[in-house]
């Protein structure tokens, strides 16, 4: 598994951080262009389980929400308290300091299906992504 | 546009065969079975039509048949209380400005509107001594099993405990409200009119949602909650009072008790007594659960030229954005009906509620003491401190006290025994508000000392 980034089709990214079980989630640059002024994130509790593909975190910009799925399956081991008090970190470094949460991912097989850089920008070029 | 479309034929079919139910129409025939068109049974002559002369004195006729609360002496609370309101209320929420306007759903064009509600949030979080309330709920019980509802999501727990105290009307909307839900939920008795806190703090452990607290309680007692906001928050439980919020003029605001969301019925604030409602739920909160609470909440902030204007703000919870996830199915108010509460809390102002309120303790105190002098009536939890409401046992059946009563124009207590059980068969709430006088307290408790000379 490399240190690469991967995509979600719904505008999730995630990376290993630290060990290569513990995995990194934010959502993409295109993502908080597209909903605009982030006001909230409602975080998951750390120690609670994910399945792939379900509801972690909740995004809310002035007058919308955005569930943000997991890309991954496991357990919430972090959550980034910073945005708690900073929302607009998820609008200025969506890659960096504006991270939602971490996993520590069940199983690795679930990483060769998300999509890599080349993939997300396709997916992006024709815009067909599964939108928030 | 489809989406926007709730059910067509075919899914309403789907739906009905899944319960196995053959028609729309079997599912309204408990009520056919249970409303009669009994008394009117002249329905009919009035044909296949009359005019408007003869429908108005027809349905005059009928409205005759009932006694409205302005043609008895009430000495009845038990949820909804006879309190005074000053005229100017009727008048001033009468302007059509008001009275048409629905809730906003292009509220920043309302500011008067948003203004008026962020006045009534004001009032009532200084009233309850919360940090923050909503716009208002549909009433006092579906605002407790929405608080209830918060607190299950915030400490994603299964257990609710309710005090014995709260009224078993707003008990049982609680329990609809958390049917399917799985959630067990656990009376804590009251002794002599009070929750028992060492016994309640037995009960606290980590699967605990949080613990629903009441006063002044159904039976009329001032209850106290010491120590027990620590208890519950040492467990990562939740307080939450239920308050009638005329006492808090003079009791203990539910923000000194430590409570985490506090809850009211909304009427005794300058709502008349009607029939099942319109009402007005109060929902007040700790800032922190802000973004947790249903319902709308207006701000106050700057625009782009720096003035102050409101707005309807935090909307990401409702139901119009967050759909199914939304905190609650609610995402409407009792706009008018706050607005009469904000117009009768400012008419009155803090020591004019403070004196009605005193007015209902005073009055109640001295009707309690005429009614206990009588032979064979006493009074339940006697030691206990009461607000404006206390329940007598009389000598005889308490239904037939009340139907005396009400021969004789006066509205006595509540008989308990239809909600309480044959138990409490000669058991009434008694309720003196500061409406009541002197001469009439006096009147009343001489004619229940001649029903009870008939009687018994």
């Amino acid at each position: 598994m490399s240190a690469e980034r991967r995509y979600t089709p719904t505008h999730e990214w995630i990376q290993p951080f630290g060990d290569p079980s513990r995995m990194r989630v934010g959502i993409t640059d295109f993502a908080q262009k597209e909903i605009t002024d982030v006001v909230f994130v409602e975080l998951p509790k750390p120690g609670k389980q994910v399945p792939q593909g379900a509801e972690a975190a909740i995004i809310e910009s002035v007058k919308a929400a955005f569930s943000i799925y997991a890309p991954m399956g496991g357990e919430i081991v972090a959550v980034n308290n910073a945005i708690e008090g900073n929302p607009a970190l998820v609008n200025r470094d969506p890659y960096g300091e504006g991270w939602l949460f971490e996993i520590k991912i069940d199983s690795s097989p679930e990483w060769n299906g998300l999509l890599d850089e080349k993939g997300y920008e396709a997916l992006l070029a024709s815009g067909t992504g599964g939108g928030h | 546009m489809a989406d926007f479309i709730p059910h067509t034929d075919t899914e309403t079919r789907e739906m009905l065969a899944r319960i196995g139910v053959g028609h729309l129409d079997d599912l309204l025939s408990v009520y056919s079975q249970s409303i009669s068109a009994e008394g009117l049974s002249d329905l009919d002559s009035l044909g296949s039509g009359c005019d408007e002369r003869t429908l108005l004195s027809w349905f005059g006729s009928k409205a005759e048949l009932n006694r409205d609360a302005g043609k008895a002496v009430v000495f009845r609370g038990a949820g909804a209380y006879d309190h005074f309101i000053p005229a100017a209320v009727g008048a001033l929420i009468g302007r059509g400005e008001f009275l048409t306007s629905y809730t906003p759903y292009q509220p920043e064009a309302s500011q008067g509107l948003l203004q008026a509600i962020f006045e009534f949030q004001t009032a009532i979080s200084r009233l309850f001594g919360m940090e923050i309330s909503n716009a208002s709920l549909y009433d006092g019980a579906t605002a407790l099993a929405e608080a209830v509802l918060v607190a299950i999501r915030e400490t994603d727990r299964r257990v609710v405990l309710l005090s014995e105290g709260l009224d078993p009307e707003v008990r049982s909307v609680v329990q609809t409200y958390l049917e399917g839900l799985s959630v067990r939920v656990d009376i804590i008795p009251l002794t002599e009119g009070f929750t028992d806190l060492p016994r309640l703090f037995e009960r606290i452990d980590t699967t605990v949602a949080c613990f629903v607290g009441v006063t002044p309680t159904f039976f009329g007692t001032v209850d106290r909650f010491d120590g027990l906001a620590d208890k519950l928050h040492s467990s990562g439980a939740l307080l939450i009072i239920h308050a009638n919020p005329h006492s808090l003029a003079l009791l203990k605001s539910p923000g000194e008790w430590g409570a985490d969301l506090a809850t009211g019925e909304g009427q005794p604030l300058g709502l008349p007594l009607a029939s099942g409602g319109p009402y007005l739920g109060l929902m007040t909160a700790r800032k922190k659960y802000v973004r947790r609470i249903p319902g709308r909440l207006a701000g106050l902030t700057k625009d782009s030229e720096g003035r102050s204007c409101f707005v309807l703000t935090l909307q990401a919870r409702e139901q119009h954005i967050r759909r199914e996830k939304a905190n609650s199915n609610i995402c409407s108010n009792e706009t008018l009906l706050a607005l009469s509460s904000l117009c009768y809390l400012s008419l009155l102002g803090p020591s004019g509620l403070r004196e009605a309120a005193a007015g209902s303790w005073s009055n109640a105190h001295y009707l309690r003491d005429a009614l206990i002098s009588l032979p064979g009536v006493t009074q339940l939890f006697p030691d206990t401190e009461f607000f404006h409401e206390f329940i007598l046992t009389f000598p005889v059946n308490a239904n037939k006290v009340s139907e005396h009563l009400l021969e004789r124009g006066v509205l006595g207590g509540l008989p308990l025994e239809a909600l309480m059980g044959p138990d409490w068969s000669r058991r009434m709430l008694w309720c003196a508000t500061e409406c009541r006088t002197k001469e009439e307290m006096d009147e009343a408790v001489e004619q229940v000392r001649d029903i009870l000379r008939i009687l018994s």
